[in-house]
């Protein structure tokens, strides 16, 4: 039995603040900086993040804004855009002596850095080498970042393979030297397998769900004002792939769901939604089967996930495993999904609670699952959170 | 218990036109043929349906088939405004000689206003009237309207009206999934979303909705043409809607009015006494884009270019000025060459409208798109062989080439074909007339309504 270190001291470093966490990478994040927090970690973060693009509460305190205006996003003489992620990591490692004082003035002791993405991998190992030998360098790896950036460009017709190249080096840099990477689906590990050196440790640490708790009465009266009784849902951020598919997969007509049933959108992801929904002469139709609710708070989501019928994955594209597909699993709802929307989570596909479809039977199967009630058992536990992160909770040390 | 929903007729306050006399005509076949039929209005502001009780039915029928009379009045309007102008020219001559000439341009200008101040004027009576009464008459229609409806288990609840105005299908849908009603609905053409251009307005969204909830709440839909039926299917088909169970059934053709009962009747309006007189090619339709009255407007138009002017009858338009043809009325007003050979009157009545159909050499029907094509089955009836479009629904209406010829409505060279050697071949007309009398047999509406009241 390994013994392991009791106080450990730790630094996050992510391109976004998560405080108030709303799309996936965050959540995972706070869910990932608490547990260990919790758990005997001395653990701090600091994100690197653009000023203006979160609220207040969601900055940690030792968070560091990018420049207030636009030059830091200037990548090989032009602007770079959905690349802030990646330019944020070569804007702070080109800055890396200024950065490398504002860390030493917050940290006296770090045992390990946890890289949340490749893209400050370089920041991180610079940290190393000048002031903190010892320290591991942990890589939080959810998606193969290349294939996403290229998949998120084409969705909005661009390409720069240029871009695509250098974010491929960065990432299999970060691989190749991390001392610890922690996985969320098959895909990266088979990636990660090929290209890491001997000493790099792979770990498997999926997406995870709260239990749910019982509804609470408060929110129940007011959600129960607007929804009605039988309620297809789909929550998300709004960030691409969680809408850029929708219509291939629900259609371009919600023509299919009886009157008395809605389409329920949560999340940021809502104003998307509706914006595909009511793109032509079918509008009038989508708004009398659309309820949107836009942001939503924990308890909420709680409610619609205990009271949906359905929850929908129409996912177009995507790497790692969804967070919310483990939310889906984990409700009291049928799940019906594509294959992107359950990758990873491939196992759970029973046929009588989470369903796989194609873009061809996608709807057929909503409407047949509305006339079915709903019965589920099986409680997941191994997809729990709380199971999850011990895993990571449990790799660190071993590393240490 | 079979429901017939009246609540298309209960809230029209015009002459009945197209679905009004559908639904009327069913009004009339349920007192007459189906005495255990109900009928029922929906109530949209309160979201709830009542129960109509046969004498006020009846009393529905009458002041509907009162206003099809009145119209005739009101058609009589304009001649009474030229008996008006005539007698003041009269006067005005002989009083004040001179300036007769200048107030009577000045009358010109402000026709319309004269014939409307003369009908709002009757309005507003009429409305006055209402209004004192309308104490009195809410008290008797809250009597009438407290047997709220609440449709049972074997109940069949048929509507045929203006329902994308007047229902609440989502309602509908919620009541019939409680108490296991059947619903039978009719579709009379889905061109809103198919061809929204030929609309007016932008009106696709609503029959959009509306036959998608239709799909969803109804049990059976009757669709008046097999085309209508296609359509409909192929569209619930494209948006993921149920398919339903739909059959076709064919509209009545209009009860055509006999020689006998026009023998007293007398043309008021003196430029058709004048026209019938000759011989004309007849159009009965409103005039807008779909109708394609204006490929029958350059069919003359190249016919007289090429000589033709003298052989060709004169061309009578019967039908309310519509939306999206103001370019084509200013031609038709404007154009030198067509000036005394096509004619447009609107407001005929059913008599006039009979002595136009047996008058005429023969119909024309160019329409781009149809839900059926009542005119053609007009013109069949009164015994008149019809170039018709081919577009459609139309050449459902009678197939039988010995008697009718259909034309590609875009086909401009085989208008102008067909209707120089129509008009100038009578002894073809009579034949197919003859086949036409051999063969059409004019459908009544209780054929129709014996298929849906079953």
């Amino acid at each position: 039995m390994a013994i392991f270190k009791k106080n450990i001291d730790g630094l996050l470093l992510s391109t976004f603040p998560f405080m108030l966490p709303r799309h996936g990478g965050q959540v995972r994040l706070k869910k990932t900086y608490d547990y260990l927090n919790k758990n005997g970690h001395n653990l701090k973060s600091i994100a690197f993040f653009e000023q203006n693009a979160y609220p207040r509460a969601c900055i940690g305190k030792f968070d560091i804004p990018m420049p207030l205006n636009d030059s830091w996003q200037i990548y090989k003489g032009h602007q770079q855009p959905l690349a802030n992620d990646f330019i944020t990591g070569e804007y702070v490692f080109k800055n890396k002596d200024y950065f490398l004082k504002q860390v030493q003035k917050r940290f006296s002791n770090i045992d390990y850095i946890y890289v949340e993405h490749p893209w400050l991998y370089k920041f991180a190992n610079f940290i190393k080498e000048e002031k903190f030998h010892s320290l591991k360098i942990i890589l939080g790896y959810p998606n193969i970042e290349y294939k996403l950036k290229r998949e998120i460009l084409k969705s909005f017709s661009i390409q720069q393979e240029d871009l695509i190249d250098d974010i491929k080096k960065i990432e299999i840099h970060a691989i190749k030297n991390s001392d610890l990477i922690f996985l969320v689906s098959k895909t990266e590990m088979s990636f990660c397998q090929v290209i890491k050196s001997p000493n790099t440790k792979l770990a498997y640490s999926k997406n995870g769900f709260d239990p749910l708790s019982d509804v609470e009465n408060k929110s129940y009266q007011k959600l129960k004002k607007i929804l009605p009784k039988k309620f297809i849902f789909y929550f998300g951020s709004g960030h691409p792939p969680n809408f850029t598919h929708i219509n291939e997969y629900l259609g371009d007509i919600l023509a299919y769901l009886p009157p008395d049933v809605k389409l329920v959108i949560a999340g940021g992801v809502s104003q998307h939604v509706y914006s595909a929904f009511t793109k032509d002469e079918n509008f009038m139709f989508n708004q009398s089967r659309l309820i949107l609710l836009d942001e939503i708070s924990d308890c909420d989501l709680n409610t619609l996930l205990n009271l949906a019928h359905i929850i929908v994955l129409p996912i177009g594209y995507g790497g790692g495993s969804a967070l919310k597909t483990a939310q889906a699993i984990g409700s009291k709802c049928f799940v019906v999904s594509n294959n992107i929307g359950l990758r990873d989570f491939e196992e759970y596909i029973d046929n009588r609670k989470i369903y796989l479809c194609k873009k061809n039977n996608f709807k057929e199967t909503i409407v047949k699952l509305l006339e079915k009630r709903k019965s589920f058992k099986k409680n997941y536990s191994e997809l729990t959170w709380e199971f999850q992160l011990k895993i990571i909770d449990h790799e660190i040390r071993g590393i240490l | 218990m079979n429901w017939l929903d009246i609540t298309t007729s209960y809230n029209w306050s015009r002459p009945p036109v197209g679905i009004v006399r559908v639904e009327l005509e069913a009004i009339n076949y349920s007192l007459n043929h189906r005495k255990n039929t109900k009928f029922c209005i929906f109530n949209k502001k309160l979201n709830k349906f009542y129960e109509i009780k046969k004498d006020e039915v009846r009393m529905i029928v009458d002041s509907l088939s009162h206003m099809q009379t009145q119209s005739i009045i009101h058609n009589n309007t304009s001649r009474k405004y030229h008996k008006f102008v005539f007698f003041l020219r009269l006067f005005l001559f002989y009083i004040l000689r001179d300036k007769e000439k200048k107030i009577e341009v000045r009358l010109k200008k402000y026709k319309p206003l004269i014939i409307n101040i003369y009908i709002n004027s009757k309005r507003f009576l009429k409305s006055l009237v209402s209004f004192v009464k309308l104490p009195f008459n809410c008290l008797s229609k809250k009597k009438n309207l407290n047997t709220e409806i609440f449709f049972k288990k074997n109940d069949t609840y048929i509507s045929m009206g203006l329902d994308w105005d007047n229902k609440d299908l989502k309602y509908l849908y919620d009541i019939k999934k409680k108490n296991k009603f059947n619903v039978k609905f009719f579709c009379y053409d889905i061109i809103p979303i198919l061809y929204p251009h030929l609309c007016s307005g932008n009106v696709s969204p609503i029959f959009i909705d509306y036959y998608i909830n239709l799909a969803h709440v109804s049990d059976h839909v009757y669709c008046i043409s097999a085309n209508t039926r296609k359509d409909l299917v192929k569209f619930w088909r494209s948006s993921n809607a149920p398919i339903k169970s739909t059959s076709i059934v064919r509209l009545g053709d209009t009860e055509i009015i006999h020689d006998s009962a026009l023998t007293n009747f007398q043309l008021q309006n003196l430029n058709i006494n004048h026209l019938i007189n000759f011989d004309f090619i007849l159009l009965v339709s409103t005039i807008e884009r779909r109708k394609n009255h204006e490929i029958i407007y350059r069919a003359y138009v190249r016919l007289i270019d090429k000589g033709y002017k003298d052989v060709l009858p004169n061309l009578i338009f019967i039908g309310m000025h519509g939306w999206g043809v103001n370019d084509l009325m200013d031609d038709l007003k404007y154009d030198p060459r067509i000036r005394d050979k096509i004619y447009i009157f609107n407001n005929i009545s059913d008599y006039e409208l009979a002595i136009l159909y047996k008058k005429c050499l023969f119909t024309v029907y160019p329409s781009l798109y149809e839900g059926w094509g009542l005119p053609v089955a007009e013109s069949l009836s009164y015994g008149k062989f019809c170039l018709a479009s081919s577009s459609s629904s139309v050449p459902e209406i009678f197939s039988n080439k010995e008697c009718i010829d259909f034309i590609d409505p875009w086909d401009l060279y085989s208008w102008e074909k067909a209707i120089l050697f129509f008009s100038t071949n009578k002894k073809e007309l009579y034949k197919k007339e003859k086949m036409i009398k051999k063969h059409f047999k004019i459908t009544s509406w209780k054929t129709t309504f014996e298929k849906v009241f079953k």
